[in-house]
């Protein structure tokens, strides 16, 4: 296999090898490798002909399971950009404050997110060149809004004119904005040489050919994603994105859709077992099945292996500031049980080259089979967050003894010891981990208490779900919120992040330092009927 | 215990749902429509859902295997309901 040296260098490879191929199925069309291409290099080239400069080196792509989305993703990459995506599916404030963060010039947008345009483009702060392939012409939008400038299908400049970027593999491939404990998204900066380096090694260790089809159920904000399009097409197979709808309930996709190589969060599966359709011999053609974002239960591993009787499972592990996942451990259903702690399959060995150090409090190395935070180093670990030097440097940092920069996880895990692997054990701070999202609960507080303007706000994760909670519930100190708190909270934090429900209390319980008393406050959760 | 039929589920899934919404933003005549969308109000997440599903089977007595439920309208009233009507079995049996 050549080597890649940026993220789609994999992509261009097999657009050269397997033109007629099939790189993207997506809302009921599919798009071969040199289609993908044509499309993405011509929007690299519009993207180029708006002359925007590398200064911040980023292009936004605004738009969610679409052929757009994907070509766009590629475009900004071949143009020598870094993507930064965006989802119509999360409240108009945040992207925008996605948007100024970033810094971005140019954004790319499909035909379901223009709906929101106006609203995104009023809370901008410099001149937006934003291109719309679907539209025929984008007069309408100039005359709305003279401070920034449109292409539609009749100005996107041909592909046979993209000249290739001079990218660098230490410049960003995306910046990704994830929860932040002050109430402000940070900005996880992943280059290619991060991202490569995890591509070569799962296509490698899972022998990924062209025959291979791919799911595509994690939206593009989330990291995962990556995975899935760049693995992929780095080895000519497809990648098949189902409809938001059948994301909840994907069992029939898999069977229709012929995949060989399935990629989600547990609680896919979780959904997928509750509801009948993880019956023993379901997906008889999946040959790889991977788990990440949040802890994988042992009783879901068990399942699967039963509905896909000739996939392995591998349960990764990784936070963004990672890329994607630096850990794995295969599923064995007569070993893995009992290696298993509290009911979650454990997180197993780093991939190669990166270095996991477990620490106490005061990043003291702790001894083999003791829990502590770990700490990670390696050819993985972000440069840090965009535009942030504060907030990296109390996460990225060099430990006592050590040469390297090391992340900071967060997470609590135990060392491995005599034949038994690591294992995930939970976090060591407020963030909780809801259906794949890393969630500072400190952010949630930040949010109601400016919507309540009640200063007495603690947000727990609810219920305990293995490694992390089901949902987020609320609880206020006073009288009453106001009728519509759900609905303003709502309107500022995405899905996953907004408070199940709110309870009013006199006074909140304090601990013995002074603090809110979380563990009285869950008490209270558990005695609720 | 028999199943029940699509209309009582349907009535079923608007009172759980208007339970869970006290500060009254579901309009009526919306939530009543056979093509509303359980998750779109904002009112259950999909997680929610397994809750409601839950709730279902305990309350009427049945277990539902949503094996042949198409995708695209799990989440929408009228066939969700529908489909439970045909497809619950009554616990026991």
């Amino acid at each position: 296999m050549p080597e890649i040296r940026l993220l789609h260098s994999g992509f261009l490879n097999s657009a050269g090898s397997f033109p007629n191929r099939p790189a993207i199925a997506v809302a009921g069309e599919t798009l071969t490798y040199s289609e993908l291409m044509q499309k993405a290099a011509s929007l690299a080239a519009t993207v180029a002909e708006l002359n925007v400069g590398h200064d911040p080196p980023l292009t936004a792509v605004f738009a969610y399971r679409s052929v757009t989305a994907f070509a766009g993703i590629l475009g900004s990459l071949i143009h020598g950009h870094g993507y930064v995506p965006l989802n119509r599916t999360f409240p108009t404030d945040r992207t925008t404050t996605m948007l100024r963060r970033s810094g971005c010039r140019t954004m790319i947008v499909d035909e379901p997110s223009e709906i929101q345009i106006d609203e995104v483009l009023a809370g901008t702060d410099r001149e937006i060149a934003c291109i719309l392939p679907h539209r025929a012409d984008t007069k309408d939008l100039e005359s709305r809004w003279p401070r920034h400038r449109f292409v539609g299908a009749d100005r996107i400049t041909s592909c046979e004119q993209h000249a290739p970027a001079d990218t660098s593999p230490d410049s960003p491939a995306y910046v990704l904005f994830t929860s932040g404990s002050t109430g402000r998204p940070k900005g996880v900066v992943v280059t290619h040489a991060n991202a490569t380096h995890y591509v070569e090694f799962i296509a490698e260790r899972y022998q990924i050919t062209e025959q291979d089809r791919f799911s595509q159920v994690f939206d593009m904000t989330f990291d995962l994603s990556v995975s899935d399009l760049f693995v992929a097409w780095s080895r000519g197979a497809c990648v098949c994105c189902p409809s938001e709808k059948a994301v909840i309930n994907p069992g029939r996709f898999i069977k229709q859709a012929g995949l060989t190589v399935w990629f989600s969060v547990p609680s896919t599966a979780i959904f997928m077992k509750r509801l009948g359709t993880l019956k023993p011999g379901s997906y008889p053609d999946l040959r790889v099945s991977l788990f990440c974002g949040e802890a994988l239960p042992v009783q879901v591993a068990k399942a699967w292996a039963e509905a896909a009787p000739k996939s392995i499972i591998e349960n990764l592990y990784g936070p963004t500031e990672l890329t994607i996942a630096c850990t794995y451990y295969r599923w064995d259903a007569e070993l893995s049980p009992d290696l298993s702690e509290r009911g979650v399959v454990p997180i197993g060995d780093p991939f190669p080259d990166m270095l996991p150090i477990v620490v106490d409090e005061r990043l003291q190395e702790v001894g083999p089979g003791e829990s502590g935070e770990l700490l990670m180093a390696g050819p993985q670990v972000s440069p840090g967050y965009w535009k942030d030097t504060e907030r990296t440097a109390a996460v990225f940092l060099v430990p006592p003894n050590r040469l390297e920069t090391f992340y900071r996880t967060g997470d609590l895990v135990r060392k491995p010891t005599d034949g038994r692997p690591m294992t995930y054990l939970g976090r060591v701070d407020n963030q909780v981990q809801i259906l794949g999202h890393r969630v500072e609960l400190a952010e949630v507080e930040a949010v109601v208490r400016e919507e309540s303007e009640i200063d007495g706000v603690v947000a727990l994760g609810w219920p305990p779900a293995p490694g992390g909670a089901g949902g987020i519930e609320v609880f206020l100190e006073g009288s009453g919120a106001p009728s519509n708190l759900k609905e303003r909270v709502a309107a500022r934090l995405p899905v996953y992040m907004v408070p199940r429900s709110f309870r009013c209390l006199a006074r909140l319980p304090l601990n013995a330092n002074g603090k809110y008393d979380r563990k009285a406050l869950a008490r209270r959760l558990e005695a609720e009927p | 215990m028999s199943v029940p039929d699509a209309a009582t589920i349907q009535s079923f899934v608007v009172n759980y749902l208007s339970a869970r919404d006290p500060a009254g933003s579901l309009d009526e005549s919306r939530i009543n429509r056979q093509s509303f969308d359980i998750l779109d109000a904002g009112i259950i997440d999909s997680m929610g859902v397994l809750e409601l599903i839950g709730a279902i089977e305990e309350h009427f007595g049945i277990t539902i295997d949503f094996e042949d439920m198409d995708p695209e309208s799990f989440t929408v009233l009228g066939p969700f309901s529908q489909y439970i009507a045909n497809n619950g079995v009554p616990r026991g049996t």
